[in-house]
């Protein structure tokens, strides 16, 4: 590492003595055997790049060159050169679609998104990433995500897009932890961690597939650090997904068809004809709900509901007995 | 200054050299690098080998001789960064070059005669 401008300038030179080496070495046996030439170059072309990396990086042009975000996959038959354009397809279409709608979902519009199944048109849009580069051997994604708009901050998506892209990093780091940190850390509710934890479950490699594993790093990464995910982050974050998330209710209704021997009773007669509830409740709950049969009542409920946002089963909690009148 | 890493170091470095002798590659290697640094933890060892005969006019060797000469190969295997020099102007180079490292303003070289 260069540490001051005394080192900076021996660096200079140190940069120019490798590539006159270099350069004396091509005389000298290109032209006999270039394939020889290729092989003794390798030493000599190394030290040139990890000085220029060093220089970049003193004269602050690393940082310019960083990508926004770099994906890298390995796997089988992924490294042709250049890759085939179906592959580069497929995987800007599924990123695309999984940063806008995580963006969505982390700017406070998961209900929107599952109603309408889709991210607004400009976030959608803003995902369409540029393609800073792509490399070879494994396939090497670099996307550049559009700049923020000083003039005019209120088109910017760029903040919303990042948003997105880190909550979907936070996901893929975090499937192995039972309970993500980063769900706080995000200040999002368990829902939106849900759906966010099930976008990223689509970006992971599929078991058995040609991609194995991919590895995310670049600016926009900075404070998680590089991310690296396979088929078994899939599963992992599918499970996630799944876990149903509770919200608590209160429900006016009359108590109806109580199952006392599988403890399950339906809510029925609600205010504003809204549809009957099905409830399991607990032993502790038998005699309240043997008192509240046929009588309208005040039911505190738990709603779990899936990743899309559809409750998947209620549990009556207590249940008081309102006014008949 | 003989840690483990340094004496696994020698040792990879004597079978290279060995290997290299055997093959009738080279006349002379430069070490530098942490390896001949008072470092107790030597990462790697630099190298720059003066290649003679048929290697450093271009002509046909057997493979196993020319991966000594690849330097992926021998940092891999002999955790070697090998710089390869066909005549004394390169090696020259690459003398001067270590001879002005940023971060050790003093130290020396090794110098072996292979044949």
């Amino acid at each position: 590492m260069i540490r001051n401008d005394q080192e900076f300038c021996a660096a200079q030179r140190q940069l120019e003595r490798v590539e006159a080496a270099l350069r004396d070495l091509h005389e000298a046996l290109y032209d006999k055997n270039p394939q020889r030439f290729e092989l003794f170059a390798e030493g000599y072309v190394a030290d040139i790049a990890r000085i220029r990396a060093e220089i970049d990086q003193y004269v602050g042009l690393s940082d310019a060159l960083v990508p926004d975000l770099e994906l890298r996959m390995k796997g089988r038959a992924m490294g042709g050169v250049p890759p085939p354009v179906s592959v580069l397809a497929r995987v800007s279409e599924h990123w695309r679609a999984a940063v806008s709608k995580a963006a969505t979902a982390v700017g406070g519009q998961l209900d929107l998104l599952l109603e309408t199944g889709r991210a607004p048109a400009p976030l959608s849009s803003a995902c369409d990433f540029g393609l800073a580069s792509v490399g070879g051997g494994s396939v090497t994604l670099r996307l550049r995500i559009p700049a923020e708009v000083a003039l005019f901050p209120e088109l910017s998506t760029r903040g919303a897009v990042v948003k997105g892209l880190r909550a979907l990093a936070l996901a893929l780091r975090w499937a192995d932890a039972s309970e993500p940190p980063e769900a706080r850390q995000l200040s999002v509710d368990k829902r939106v961690w849900s759906y966010v934890s099930a976008e990223a479950a689509k970006l992971c490699p599929r078991p058995h597939s040609a991609l194995e594993t991919v590895d995310l790093s670049g600016r926009v990464l900075d404070g998680i650090g590089p991310v690296r995910f396979s088929a078994g982050t899939r599963s992992r974050l599918l499970k996630l997904a799944a876990a149903p998330t509770e919200h608590p209710e209160t429900m006016e209704g009359r108590i109806r068809a109580v199952d006392l021997d599988k403890r399950k009773v339906v809510i029925r007669d609600r205010v504003d004809d809204q549809p009957d509830v099905g409830c399991a409740y607990g032993a502790s709950l038998d005699d309240d709900v043997r008192r509240a049969l046929d009588r309208r009542v005040h039911a505190s409920v738990l709603v779990d509901t899936g990743p899309d946002g559809r409750p998947i089963r209620t549990r009556l909690m207590a249940v008081d007995l309102a006014d008949e009148s | 200054m003989g840690s483990e890493r340094r004496l696994d170091l020698k040792e990879k470095l004597t079978s290279y050299v060995h290997e290299v002798r055997q093959w009738g590659l080279a006349q002379v290697a430069i070490i530098d690098g942490s390896f001949v640094s008072g470092k107790p933890r030597p990462s790697d060892i630099d190298v720059a080998l003066l290649v003679v005969g048929p290697a450093a006019l271009g002509a046909e060797i057997p493979p196993a001789a020319e991966s000594l000469l690849s330097q992926r190969y021998t940092f891999k295997r002999f955790a070697i960064d090998l710089k390869v020099c066909v005549n004394g102007t390169q090696l020259d180079k690459w003398i001067e070059e270590w001879t002005e490292a940023r971060d050790c303003p003093a130290k020396g070289m090794v110098r072996v005669v292979i044949s």
